[in-house]
Formats: C-alpha cells, structure tokens, sequence
C-alpha cells in the first residue's frame, strides 16, 4: 500500500514529497518549477564504515574485508550484457556513483529524458554481476585509484587524522581500504553485501528538479522488485573517549606543513545530530571563523593564511567530531592557540553581536541552497538517513540560543578527545 | 528556457553584462580586470586583488569586513586570478542572497555593492600606501600558494606540462608567477598595477542572478563610467597556439605514486564545435573511447581526459597511469586518436556525444554561477549565443566533420611528472 507525506517548511515556502512505495523503497522527489536538471540519487546506507553486521538470514555477526562498499559500487556498473555508462549514453544523462564512510550513492544528472535515465538507473542497481573475471579485473583499476590517494598531501593529513582520533571505529580506514584488503574481495563476499545492504528497506530514491511526480511513481512500480525486511543491524566497536595518539606526522613534497585538527565527541542521531551539528557549526564559527578575533590574531601574526577552514563530521549514531584544518608554518602553536582561545570561551562566553550576525549569515547560506538542484536531492538524502528532514536545519538554526552553544562547548570541544595530524615538507 | 541578456559599454573598454532569471535566490556581481600576460605582473595583480578584498578605507580590518558581509546574510567577496589564453583576467566577486529573501525584506544589495566598490576605488591606503601588516601577509600568502602548488599533483603537472606545451607564448607563464619576483614585490609595484589596471585593463562586469538588483547596478555603472581611463588594449583571446617543428617529449621527476602523462595535439580546424564533439567522443564522457576502451577495457590509466582549448586549438589528453604502463597507455591513446582519424566509430556514438554535450550546456541555466560562467566563455569567443543555439550547431555536427578534426590534430608535447623510482621499460 502506498502513501505519501508532504514535508513542508512555511518559513521558505517549499515542499516535497515523501512516497512509501509497496516495495519497501522510500521516494523523495522535489518539484523545482522553471529548472531544466534533474538530479536522481539511488543511495543505500552502507559505507566503507559498514564492515561488521548481521541479517535475520546470517544469525551471527559477519566480518568483511575493508573497502568492499567502494569495490562494489565500481562492479554495480557491468552489466552481464551491457556497460551502464552505454546505456545512459542515449538518454544524454551524465550518471556517476560515489561511496562514502556511510553511504553509498548512484546518481545521474541530465536536461533530457530523465524517464529513461531514471530507468536504466533503477534497472542496473537492482542487478548485481559478479564473476571471478570481472572482479579481478577491478583490482587493477581500484589499485590505481589507491595509488593516486596516496599521493595526495591533504588526503593523507585528513585520514591520518582519523586514525589518531578514532581507536577502535572503522571509520579510520580509508574509503577504498588497501592493495592488500582488496585483494581479499570475491565474488560471493560482494553478493553477501549487495544481498544485505541493497535491499530497498535501506535504501532511497531521491529525484530533485525538473520531474513529475507521477511519472516518478509509475516508472517505480514497474521496475521496483519488491524485497523482505532483512532486519539489517550493523555492530561498531565501542570507541569511547579520548584518542589513539595526540600527534600524528608524515612527511610529503609541499610547499607549507599542512595540518588537520579534530575534536571527537559522542556520536547521535535523529534531530538531536541537527541541533548538536548546528551548534558545533556556529562554536567553530564563532571561536575560528573569519570574523573571529582568534582568527585575525593568527592572520596577522602569519600564522593562517586562506586555506583556513573548519568543518563537522558527523554519521547519523556511528560518529561526531569537528575538524579544523589549513597550511601553517607551525601547527602545533595553531593547535595551542585554538585550545587557548576555547578556554578563554568558557570563561568569558560568546558575544551576543557576533552571534546574532552569525545566524543571519547562516540563515542566508539555507536560502542559497534552496536553489541548488543537486544540493537539494542531497539533502533529502541525508536528512532521510539520519531520520529528520532537509527543513530541520533551518528549525534548529532559528531556535539555537547563545546558551545553547555554552553548554555544549566542553562536550564537542574536548582537549582530550582532541587531535593533530600535521604533513611536513619532505626534504630533498 | 531562457534568461534576460543585455550587454552595454560603460566607459571606454568597460563593459556591464546583465543576467536575470526570477528563480536563483542570490545575485552575483564579478568585475574582472583583463590585461596581456606579463610575467612581471602577473604575481603583482593577484596579490592586489587579495589585498582589495581584506580591507577598505572603512573597515581596516580583515575581521570587520569579514564581519560586516556576514551581516549581510554571509554576503561572500572573494578575490580570483587566472590565465585565459594569453590574457591574465584578476577581480572580485561577490554573491548575496535576494532582498526579498532577507527576514522582513532588509534590503542587502546596494550595501554589499557599496562595499564592494570601496575594496576597489577607497582601498586601505596610508599615505599613498597598502596597509602595511596586509602587504606583507598577503604577500607571503602569494608565496605559500606557489610553493603550495607541488601540493595537487594533477594540477602541478598541468602547469608544468603548460610550460612545455605553450613554450615561447603568453600562456607558457603560470597563473601567479614565479616565487623569485613575488619575493620582490614592493608597494610601488602594487600601487603602480593598481593605477594601470583602473586605467588600462580591458574591464569586464558582470551582474547575474535573480533580480531586486537595479539599484546596486547603477551605483556599478555610475562609479565605473566615471573612472579616467587610459590606452586599453584590444583583446582577442583566439590565439591558436603553433605545432612544434617536432614532437617534444618532456618529463620531470617527482616522489608520487601515479605518473601523470598530458599529451597535447595542436590543430589548424577552425571549428571549435566539431573540435569539442570529437574531443567528447574520444575521451570526454564516460562512454567515451579512452574511458570505455583504455581505463575500463585495458585497466592502464585510473582516469584519461581529452578535452578541447578553443582559444589556443589544442586538444589535451591527460591521464594518470602507474610508471609501468606510460609506454602501453600512450599507444593506446593513440590508437584510440586513429580509429577517429579512420571514421572508426558509429553514428550513435556520435549522437550520444551530442546529446551528452547539449544536456550539459542547457544545465548551465539552473545556476547563477553557471550561467554566468556561459557568458564569459561565449564573450571569449565574441558571440553570445544562448544555450539552446549552441545546440544548433552542435547538433549539425557531421561524422565527416569529425574524421577530418581528428585527422588535423597533430601531436605536439607529451609531458610526464613521473613517479621517481618506477620503470617503463615494460
């Protein structure tokens, strides 16, 4: 049976639909009235994060190897007959995929025939082909890609990070794992997953844009194949407090020392992540933005320049930190001035100005996005996987108070659940 | 679709482009300065632009400007730089959200345009100086960006293999210059680009977005018609670039993991439509021939790119390939360049590299950033087609058309950043 919900916000004047289809797959689709894209996501809430679970049919918890989520997304695009980019090649649609620490996604974007695209994108990932032949094939290719990560500076700082913030989480291994976990991957591991994480009840269809609804409905219930509740549970080590290691340092042909620093909190869910996500934005704002007064200290002294940037990163109840990162000829005295300037916070508080402005610049950022056709079916994607709705935010950034925000420093902004991770200049 | 166009001259070599459409949210203004590229600017130029956009005559500090356009609803400024053909473009760009979009109807958009015009005409002077602290930040900024450059492998080997490529021409110079004359960069020289680029830069101004706008363009056109202005020069950015004698092959060495090879064909084809179809088709999709055949069928490259320059006729294959296989994938590149030349493809190959290409042009109408950024290409190439007209033309591409782009590309450079200790020999 099948119904549907329209998630609305009175304070932007928008809407879009939310669609219970029979076959146990939820649909968003938002109506963009005079836009010529269509943006489709076919996401499952499997990353590379997802490594340990069990299924009504498994009983027991089962292992698999690191990077099996990416090295599956790559395979899902052969066909036993057909390359799916061939496919898509007629409609005029650029189709794509990615695979993150908790998502995996196939998507297209195209001005034309986006019935046909949405087909082919709703045909292929519902039908797997694995052999040993073409899974040894990947290998080569997934090898490759591997390779060019480990030349990049930032990505190493990034991960590296990770590792010295996360003891026990899966989410310190690299999205694409290793030469050597890959290595491991079969054919029927890759069944084993596909079978367990591509069922439609973890999954969503999210189609923004130039799109009619209907049309949407009438092309799902031809090609959806209804599928059982498998009662997926995925199991995550208990990561606790505090880190693996304070400081972590490599070295790589750059210009500047590159630095990456992260503050690791408890992980959440549902509208609780929206509110703590929220407020996390506007501490690091507040303490590290550009209008800051730390911010103009560290320019002015040369220690920052405009590669400065801060960010969260947060999965819906599997992990939270706040990550600050940027080129500095000495990260450790950045990293020492961001705990001091903290301190300096709990004691003397924020100013109500800078705060007031803040939401203001915040609330303009919302109305941006509200324009933005692939911006869009992404947050619906992500709000729908956490639970909440791509309106929530919005909700959450109106309420939140300047107490809110103190109350919420000790916890997000823990010295000892605090790391760097620094990339030194090689010497020649 | 469609979108209101209106293109008029200011002041002398000024130029005031205005883009609407009633659905984006925000509006965006870029004024770019354009100038010849001289290696002795270039680095000069972009460090003003970054100076103009840190302070002004009112607000002194980074952090209260910062302040001040984050009261305007996060109104963004920013400073750019690059090179387009042989021609450095440096400028400003801001971005606010529509007044009617505000809480209550606040009107934004004439402040953030006040703002923006003092960063340019009432920069942070002292005594005929750039404020000091700033000079010698940015200035260091410049240096760390290129020192910073080595830190993206792709692009540094793009710059690298540009030298090579453009060797003698304009374009061979890199976007920011070299770190010996940044180092050397004195307020003089700051205020001297500072008066010449007001003077003497070709100027280009545009306004896109989704309108409540006319107020803010008039203060635009009322501070800018009344600049003093100078000799401009005459910008033509299609500069086909020359095929060398011979084949130059070049390589540098470096500690990375991946090789990168650029491999550039140089072409007399006039066409820029049918150069850009057959660039799609051979390697410009995922179902392109170097996609479908030389990363996927023969698995030596991660990725392998051919894209099109229509300003200098040349076409770029690019590729990142293990060490090993730098031999196989340059064969196979080429081979795959061949069967074009031999009208080895078929008719739905080419429709689908027409329609890939089309879909993507007519994207360009759901962003204010996009859209704009179609303008300033066509501008480029002095026309102003729509969208849809492009399509046109593209659409009556013939494959005897695209035999005869592919068989006048000649191989001009391959450059490879390769991996150090790697062999390919094999």
């Amino acid at each position: 049976m099948m119904n549907k919900e329209i998630i609305r916000s009175e304070r932007f004047g928008e809407q879009y639909s939310l669609i219970h289809h029979p076959s146990g797959l939820d649909i968003l689709v938002w109506k963009m009235d005079n836009y010529s894209t269509t943006e489709a996501l076919f996401a499952t809430k499997y990353g590379s994060i997802n490594t340990c679970f069990r299924t009504a049919k498994t009983g027991d918890f089962i292992e698999v190897p690191e990077g099996i989520a990416h090295y599956l997304e790559h395979k899902l695009f052969e066909n036993e007959d057909t390359d799916v980019f061939d496919l898509y090649a007629a409609t005029g649609a650029t189709g794509n995929a990615f695979t993150s620490f908790d998502e995996t996604a196939y998507t297209f974007s195209t001005t034309k025939n986006w019935d046909k695209a949405l087909e082919i994108l709703l045909d292929f990932v519902q039908k797997p082909y694995f052999t040993q032949e073409n899974v040894d094939k990947e290998q080569g290719i997934i090898a490759q890609e591997i390779r060019m990560g480990e030349d990049s500076p930032y990505r190493s700082c990034y991960f590296n990070l990770l590792k010295a913030l996360y003891k026990e989480h899966p989410v310190k291994i690299d999205i694409a794992g290793t030469v050597e976990s890959i290595a491991k991957i079969t054919p029927e591991l890759l069944y084993d997953c596909y079978n367990t994480f591509y069922n439609l009840h973890n999954m969503v269809l999210s189609i923004a844009g130039n799109v009619d609804e209907d049309k949407v409905i009438e092309i799902c219930d031809r090609l959806l194949k209804p599928a059982e509740d498998p009662k997926l549970e995925c199991r995550f080590p208990d990561e606790g407090s505090g880190v693996a290691q304070k400081r972590v340092t490599a070295s790589f042909p750059v210009g500047l020392p590159l630095f990456d620093i992260g503050f690791k909190s408890k992980p959440c869910d549902g509208i609780e992540l929206e509110r703590r996500a929220c407020i996390a934005r506007t501490i690091l704002q507040l303490t590290v933005g550009t209008s800051s007064r730390l911010y103009q200290q560290m320019f002015e002294d040369g220690l920052i320049n405009s590669q400065f940037g801060y960010s969260t990163f947060v999965s819906s109840g599997s992990y939270f930190s706040c990550l600050i990162s940027g080129e500095s000829k000495d990260p450790d005295e950045v990293y020492r001035r961001i705990l001091a300037e903290l301190e300096r916070v709990r004691k003397e508080g924020f100013d109500k100005e800078d705060f007031d402005i803040l939401k203001r610049s915040r609330y303009g950022s919302l109305v941006r996005t509200l324009g933005n056709v692939e911006g869009l079916a992404d947050a619906m994607t992500e709000s729908y996987f956490n639970g909440t709705t791509a309106f929530d935010d919005a909700e959450v950034l109106a309420e939140m108070t300047i107490e809110d925000c103190m109350a919420a420093l000790d916890e997000l902004f823990d010295e000892d659940s605090s790391a760097i991770s620094i990339i030194e200049p090689a010497k020649a | 679709m469609a979108v209101y166009y209106e293109k008029n001259e200011i002041g002398k070599g000024i130029t005031l482009t205005r883009i609407a459409d009633p659905k984006y949210k925000s509006n965006i203004i870029r004024i770019r300065f354009v100038t010849p590229i001289n290696a002795d600017t270039q680095g000069v130029n972009a460090l003003l632009m970054s100076m103009l956009v840190t302070s002004n005559s009112q607000h002194r500090s980074r952090s209260e400007l910062s302040k001040k356009f984050l009261g305007l609803y996060g109104t963004s400024i920013g400073a750019v730089w690059g090179n387009v053909s042989d021609y450095q473009s440096v400028g400003i760009t801001i971005s606010a959200i529509r007044d009617r979009f505000t809480i209550g109807g606040e009107v934004i958009s004439e402040e953030a345009v006040t703002q923006l015009l003092k960063c340019i005409f009432e920069p942070d002077l002292t005594d005929g100086r750039f404020n000091e602290k700033y000079f010698s930040l940015r200035k260091q900024e410049l240096l760390d960006n290129i020192a910073a450059a080595v830190n993206d492998k792709r692009s540094y080997a793009y710059t690298k293999a540009r030298e090579v490529i453009y060797k003698g021409e304009p374009a061979a110079v890199s976007d920011l210059g070299t770190a010996e004359r940044a180092a050397m960069i004195t307020q003089e020289d700051l205020l001297k680009q500072y008066d010449f680029l007001l003077k003497n830069a070709v100027i280009d101004i545009m306004v896109c977005g989704g309108g409540e706008i006319d107020s803010a363009v008039s203060l635009l056109t009322d501070a800018f018609s009344k600049t003093e202005r100078g000799d401009v020069p005459k910008i033509c950015y299609r500069r086909a670039s020359p095929v060398k004698a011979e084949l130059c092959v070049a390589e540098e060495s470096m500690n990375i993991k991946q090789s990168k090879m650029f491999m550039a064909y140089k072409t007399s084809y006039e066409d820029i439509y049918v150069n850009k179809v057959m660039a799609c088709m051979l390697g410009g999709s995922a179902f392109s021939k170097l996609f479908m055949n030389v990363r996927e069928k023969l698995s030596v490259c991660y990725y392998c790119d051919s894209y099109f320059s229509d300003l200098k006729n040349v076409m770029m294959i690019e590729s990142g390939v293990d060490t090993s296989n730098i031999k196989k994938a340059r064969s196979a590149i080429e081979a795959e360049l061949d069967a074009m030349r031999n009208g080895d493809f078929t008719d739905d190959e080419l429709e689908n590299a027409k329609l890939y290409i089309c879909s993507n042009f007519v994207s360009n109408y759901d962003s204010e950033w996009d859209i704009s950024g179609w303008y300033r290409v066509q501008d480029t190439r002095g026309t102003a087609y729509t969208p849809e007209e492009v399509c046109e033309i593209v659409n009556a591409v013939t494959r005897e058309q695209v035999t005869e782009s592919a068989k006048r590309m000649t191989a001009d450079t391959v450059f490879v950043l390769k991996a150090e200790g790697g062999s390919d020999d094999e």
